[in-house]
């Protein structure tokens, strides 16, 4: 300290006023960026290392009426407008069957099968989608892709939906569904028919377990 | 300066953004782009800009719940697109939309913990932990609506965070401290003695 002193004495009668004050301003902007860097330190620590015991410690420490504050001042929460679906209508309608006080004096209950494909899911950007997702797993994989990656693994309702999007390009001879036997696994592929248009492929496929398994 | 969007592109682009048609909300870039063109993200800004003055936002949303940029085309191309409250809300507008503080506290104390064991803990686990934290039947139910609304998942026994939290709310800074926010309040307290 002495030694820095004692040269700051023998410099500073030899610097002009205009230079300290550009000193000044140099040293006093590294102290901003140093007091920043900390504080910046502080921050990624607390997410990276501390985030876990600070949000034991959150838990622990602050009252219902905090804790909630904590989420909605960190929350954006989604808006969308939803629809009742034709899948919804007929919950509703299959509830009301098995109950004896809304049955209409004995007249038969009404089958619904002819509107199965009104199902309040738009079927062909679910299939464009699927379809979409292959062509990129298809160049992506070197021309054959798992069946399962595309099933398995998925709400139970997008992956019957997704099945049936695969059973529908195959049928159009957009894909080969293959299985096999020795993986026992059931694979895509591009058809064989040229521009991806090839003859219709039909192929039993045990959906049963992907469903299970998702 | 960008060219002036039609406002019919504009509403459509709303209609797609806010009406669900699938399992979850939002539609894909690509999916846009095959409706509104290949200028489908000078739509989306235009209708960003019609939406600020509504207290919304469009987000872009990657495959696992990052938020991407409104820039990069290709990798915009394969993300979700979603309609989302502007900034955070007061406990009053939570309260008007049907939500108890409880339940916001119960998620909260749920997503934090999470985060703490890394981001699953086994269903009986959490459990515990919200009953040691707060009283009443309504937990096991809170709980369970939680998972079906996609802000807890569950397979098997193991609960981890859901794709809906993951895209809502800012979990980064949910486990922080926020220091600039500590500071005010000290300075606010130090005023006030």
């Amino acid at each position: 300290m002495t030694e820095i002193l004692d040269e700051l004495a023998e410099k500073l009668p030899e610097i002009s006023y205009e230079e300290l004050q550009l000193d000044g301003e140099i040293i006093s902007l590294l102290a901003k960026i140093v007091r920043e860097q900390e504080l910046w330190v502080k921050r990624e620590a607390s997410i990276a290392s501390i985030g876990k015991i600070l949000a034991l410690l959150k838990i622990k420490t602050m009252d219902n009426k905090s804790l909630a504050r904590e989420l909605l001042d960190n929350w954006q929460p989604l808006v969308d407008l939803q629809q009742v679906t034709f899948t919804e209508i007929l919950i509703a309608l299959s509830y009301l069957e098995g109950r004896e006080e809304f049955k209409l004096g004995g007249a038969e209950v009404v089958t619904l099968e002819p509107i199965a494909l009104e199902l309040g899911v738009d079927l062909e950007r679910v299939i464009r989608e699927v379809e979409d997702e292959i062509e990129s797993l298809l160049r992506e994989s070197g021309g054959k892709v798992s069946y399962s990656l595309l099933i398995g693994k998925r709400e139970r309702n997008e992956a019957i939906l997704r099945a049936y999007a695969l059973s529908y390009l195959a049928t159009s001879g957009k894909i080969a569904i293959i299985y096999n036997p020795l993986e026992e696994e059931y694979y895509i592929e591009r058809s064989s028919g040229e521009e991806g248009e090839g003859e219709a492929y039909s192929q039993i496929v045990e959906l049963g377990r992907y469903l299970d398994a998702s | 300066m960008p060219a002036r969007i039609p406002s019919d592109l504009i509403k459509r682009a709303a209609r797609l953004l806010l009406f669900r048609s699938g399992m979850k909300p939002g539609i894909k870039g690509w999916e846009l782009a095959k409706t509104l063109g290949k200028d489908y993200l000078d739509v989306i800004k235009a209708l960003n800009e019609r939406l600020e003055e509504l207290g919304l936002e469009v987000i872009t949303i990657g495959d696992k719940g990052e938020r991407i940029k409104l820039e990069d085309d290709k990798e915009l191309r394969r993300a979700t697109f979603m309609a989302v409250l502007r900034g955070p809300i007061s406990l009053q507008e939570a309260r008007t939309s049907g939500w108890r503080i409880d339940d916001l506290a119960m998620l909260s104390t749920s997503l934090l913990y999470l985060i703490a064991k890394d981001g699953s803990a086994r269903y009986r686990e959490l459990l515990d932990i919200l009953r040691s934290k707060f009283k009443g039947p309504r937990i096991e139910y809170v709980l369970g609506r939680m998972l079906k609304m996609g802000y807890l998942e569950q397979e098997d026994d193991i609960v981890r965070i859901g794709w809906r939290s993951k895209v809502e709310i800012d979990l980064d800074k949910l486990a922080s401290l926020d220091l600039e926010k500590e500071e005010k309040q000290r300075v606010t307290k130090s005023k006030i003695k």
